[in-house]
């Protein structure tokens, strides 16, 4: 169908046409002090189409069943548009995509709920809230050179767990079936929330901190947003003009890659480009910024598949694992921190990395090698470039996570950071 | 076809259900650094279909009200929590914002003018970094349920956001702002835009140079803009009551304020927070809530004191209380949860002057750039942005990024003196799983703090 909406377009006397269709059906199980609140269920059918005449650009969301309606419409919308400059078309070159199977057809999310639910009471959590998602989705993009059609599909699972005076996070996402055990995500948020019982006022200060995948994702999510060209171009990243300069330390190698099989794996970016794994920070060089065709043009870059019409977007992060065990990593710190996860990241300034973010679920105190207390009322008050150029090490073990608007789907590491600067409320 | 005519196919078979039919429609017009990106129109809406057995199921449907009916009650029959709704009053009513010109009726070529426009006026003042958005937004919800309740509204809507930036000798400065209110494109005028892209523009330029603010404890006060956002994120959010109950824990937090403590002290008695979705033509504008229950003004911080919660019939019949109205649904697959509306506290009677004139020496923090708040609501951090010393009673030099990082008792404790003066500004306000952006204002007046630790 979306191909003939294609022709429709042109027949309307667009020149060029992206549409991406998405079929989506996604169930959830929400649950809060250790009992499920709500079981849903989604069924969408959605278009983004794009149309082009003349160099002039128009957008349409809409229900599917409503598209036709939406081109015809767009046909007096555009008219009045002036000639978008930054377009300079669509990828003209035929496209061979890679072949991708589906693992994940369905599963019992309540029985999920309830395991991780176990899982964390049995380790001394006293309640357990969560979330667990399922994702069938089926994408189809057409353009006037190229069709594919995509299939994803994903299990997500957030276990936060309470002690009396304590908090702890997990989250797993896969796409492979078994990828992981909902009771143990439960026993990792228990064991987190009940593994010290000592909890204290933070103090400010310097400190290496040891990041968990989960807070370490929230300072690499923001990042990643802003290595698309439309924030480099517009200059509000704090990459700009840094393409063949370090910005981070040796140990982090950090990819887009909508290879990985997970959430937002994709086959083709929303103009049909076929992607790619895309090395964008090679030992701490910047090599690459996330484009689409025109941008990629307009910079002199090569393509790296990540339309996003108007602002080219990551798909999935994926960090180079390191050498060493998390354990071993946390053993060696001599007065520092182990953050599990982080929220409310914001920037005083998109073009220096001025930020700060909020530890939360997992918040300890470490000195030489163990966990010595827990601390309260702590925020990260520092600089994204600073942070990345601190850097450490990363760990050998990776997880494949997301959690809710923070963390993006990723594939991390634990990262140990020197002399993060902590702050707090006086 | 009305949803009313589709309630029999979940009546008798719930103990309580609801349909609701909601469509958005959004115009946007996008600039960066001059180039207009090109119209984009949004349509998008469905069914939403919620029913309460053992549990919630609640299923969304764009094509088929009946097969969403019938999912959602058996998926209504998984094991779930008790759940006892609050009682409320039948309503059966239609509302409306009336536009003197319709959003339906404004051109594309009108609003690249418009945004044109507004771009040179920051071209010209220098301003090297310009992304600038206005979406004109007409949100239709048709909501029944099961026990008799019909409501019908629409809320056209203009909102303008901005984000800019300056640089000058290897330094740079950011500003963003986001405007809104309900109504038709004459709505706009109220924005004032020109004027305020100008103000922005030359704050930018007024702090980019000054020097680091002092630090030390010192008096402090604070703009509308500044007052608003602390009224939102540590007065409306942690007494929204699902947070208090633990509902949202996994995603947007918990609270610091726990059931039993209306009544309590947390700051001291000049302080009055209000939320109220009737303000006329406010961004966060209705005049009943998604599960039908007709809005009203809450006293959420009453001279100094925790008042009332924002609830709605799950939460407040949790509690055995009656919903004051704030269940919300961003979209029209979104379940209806306690959201905030227009947040604000209710002006006092001191003029600009009269908070400044007895400051011997502090900061007036106008504006804001960077924030951020823990997720029980207690922690937060307001950067200013357009910031200058206050000596002996008067304004003085430009500083930059001041940083206030307080916990919630401590800040509404420090409230001396309330200005009666009163501004808005438009927010999205982001809750829930999968995330809900509501459209809200929050505001107040000039407030004076005393002795706080500015870092």
């Amino acid at each position: 169908m979306i191909d003939t909406l294609v022709d429709f377009s042109l027949n309307k006397g667009f020149d060029e046409v992206a549409i991406k269709r998405e079929k989506v059906k996604r169930m959830q199980v929400r649950f809060s002090n250790s009992e499920i609140d709500i079981v849903k269920e989604w069924n969408e059918d959605v278009c983004d189409i794009y149309l082009f005449k003349e160099k002039k650009m128009y957008n349409t969301i809409v229900n599917t069943q409503y598209a036709k309606k939406a081109i015809e419409e767009a046909v007096k919308y555009i008219e009045h548009s002036p000639p978008n400059p930054l377009f300079i078309g669509l990828n003209p070159e035929k496209q061979s995509y890679r072949s991708k199977n589906v693992e994940i057809e369905d599963v019992d999310l309540v029985e999920y709920a309830k395991e991780s639910i176990e899982g964390a009471i049995s380790k001394g959590a006293k309640r357990v809230a969560g979330v667990a998602y399922f994702n069938y989705e089926t994408t189809q993009i057409a353009t006037n050179y190229n069709f594919v059609e995509d299939v994803n599909s994903d299990v997500q699972l957030v276990v936060r767990a309470f002690s009396h005076n304590s908090v702890g996070q997990w989250a797993a996402l896969t796409s492979r079936k078994g990828g992981f055990e909902p009771r143990e995500v439960g026993e990792i948020a228990g064991n987190y929330a009940t593994i010290c019982t000592k909890v204290e006022e933070g103090k400010e200060g310097n400190y290496d901190v040891l990041f968990a995948p989960l807070s370490f994702g929230t300072l690499l999510s923001y990042s990643m947003r802003m290595l698309s060209s439309y924030y480099v171009e517009t200059q509000a990243s704090m990459f700009t003009d840094l393409v063949g300069n370090k910005v981070a330390s040796e140990a982090l190698t950090l990819y887009d890659d909508p290879t990985y099989p997970l959430r937002n794996s994709r086959v083709a970016d929303d103009e049909g480009t076929a992607t790619k794994k895309n090395k964008l920070i090679d030992r701490g060089v910047l090599k690459n910024y996330l484009h689409n065709y025109s941008s990629a043009k307009r910079m002199n870059m090569e393509n790296t598949a990540n339309a996003g019409i108007i602002a080219p977007m990551p798909w999935i992060i994926n960090v180079e694992a390191g050498k060493r065990e998390f354990n071993d990593m946390l053993s060696e710190i001599k007065k520092g921190l182990f953050i599990v996860n982080s929220w409310y990241t914001r920037f005083q300034n998109y073009r220096t990395g001025d930020f700060s973010t909020i530890p939360r679920d997992g918040v300890f105190y470490v000195e030489d090698g163990e966990i010595k207390s827990v601390w309260r009322n702590i925020r990260v008050s520092d600089n994204m470039l600073r942070i990345l150029k601190n850097i450490v090490e990363v760990s050998r073990e990776r997880n494949e996570v997301a959690w809710w608007g923070e963390v993006m789907p990723s594939v991390l590491p634990y990262a140990l950071i020197k002399d993060v600067k902590i702050t707090k409320a006086k | 076809m009305s949803v009313e005519d589709h309630i029999s196919l979940i009546d008798g078979k719930c103990r309580y259900g609801e349909i609701r039919y909601m469509r958005t429609e959004i115009l946007d017009i996008s600039l960066r650094n001059g180039v207009v990106i090109g119209p984009s129109k949004m349509v998008y809406g469905g069914w939403a279909v919620r029913t309460l057995n053992k549990t919630f199921g609640f299923v969304t449907s764009d094509s088929d009200v009946k097969k969403a009916c019938e999912s959602s009650l058996n998926l209504s029959n998984k094991q779930g929590k008790e759940v006892k709704l609050s009682e409320e009053e039948v309503n059966r009513d239609e509302w409306k914002v009336e536009e003197k010109k319709k959003l339906a009726d404004v051109g594309v070529e009108e609003l690249v003018d418009l945004m044109t426009h507004l771009d040179s006026i920051l071209a010209d003042m220098d301003v090297k970094v310009r992304m600038l958005n206005l979406k004109l937004k007409i949100t239709e919800k048709e909501y029944a349920n099961t026990e008799g309740s019909y409501i019908k509204g629409r809320i056209p809507a203009v909102e303008y956001f901005h984000y800019i930036g300056i640089m000058e000798n290897g330094k740079s400065e950011m500003s963003f702002i986001q405007l809104g209110r309900t109504g038709g494109y004459e709505q706009l005028d109220f924005l004032n835009l020109e004027d305020v892209l100008k103000e922005e523009a030359n704050a930018l330029k007024k702090v980019i140079n000054a020097p680091k603010a002092p630090t030390g404890k010192m008096d402090l006060v604070v703009g509308p803009e500044v007052a608003g956002i602390i009224a939102h994120e540590s007065c409306g959010h942690p007494m929204e009551a699902d947070r208090i109950m633990g509902r949202e824990a996994a995603q947007a937090g918990e609270s610091f304020v726990k059931v039993d403590m209306i009544g309590t002290r947390i700051g001291s008695e000049v302080v009055n927070v209000v939320d109220d979705p009737t303000i006329p033509n406010s961004f966060g504008y209705y005049l009943y809530d998604d599960e039908g229950v007709k809005a009203r003004r809450r006293y959420l911080y009453k001279e100094g004191i925790i008042n009332e919660f924002l609830h709605n019939r799950e939460s407040a019949g949790k509690m055995g209380v009656r919903s004051t109205a704030a269940a919300r649904s961003s979209l029209w697959n979104r379940e209806p949860i306690p959201r905030m509306s227009t947040t604000f506290f209710e002006p006092g009677d001191y003029s600009f002057e009269e908070l400044i004139e007895d400051v011997k020496y502090g900061i007036y923090m106008k504006t804001y750039t960077e924030w951020n708040i823990d997720d029980v609501r207690f922690n937060q951090k307001y950067t200013g942005r357009e910031s200058y010393i206050i000596e002996n009673g008067e304004i003085k030099d430009a500083v930059r990024w001041p940083v206030l990082e307080i916990t919630t008792k401590e800040l509404y404790s420090k409230i001396d003196a309330v200005g009666k003066d009163l501004q808005f500004y438009a927010g999205t306000c982001g809750k829930g799983d999968p995330m809900q952006g509501v459209d809200v204002w929050m505001g107040g007046p000039h407030l004076r703090l005393r002795e706080v630790y500015i870092g």
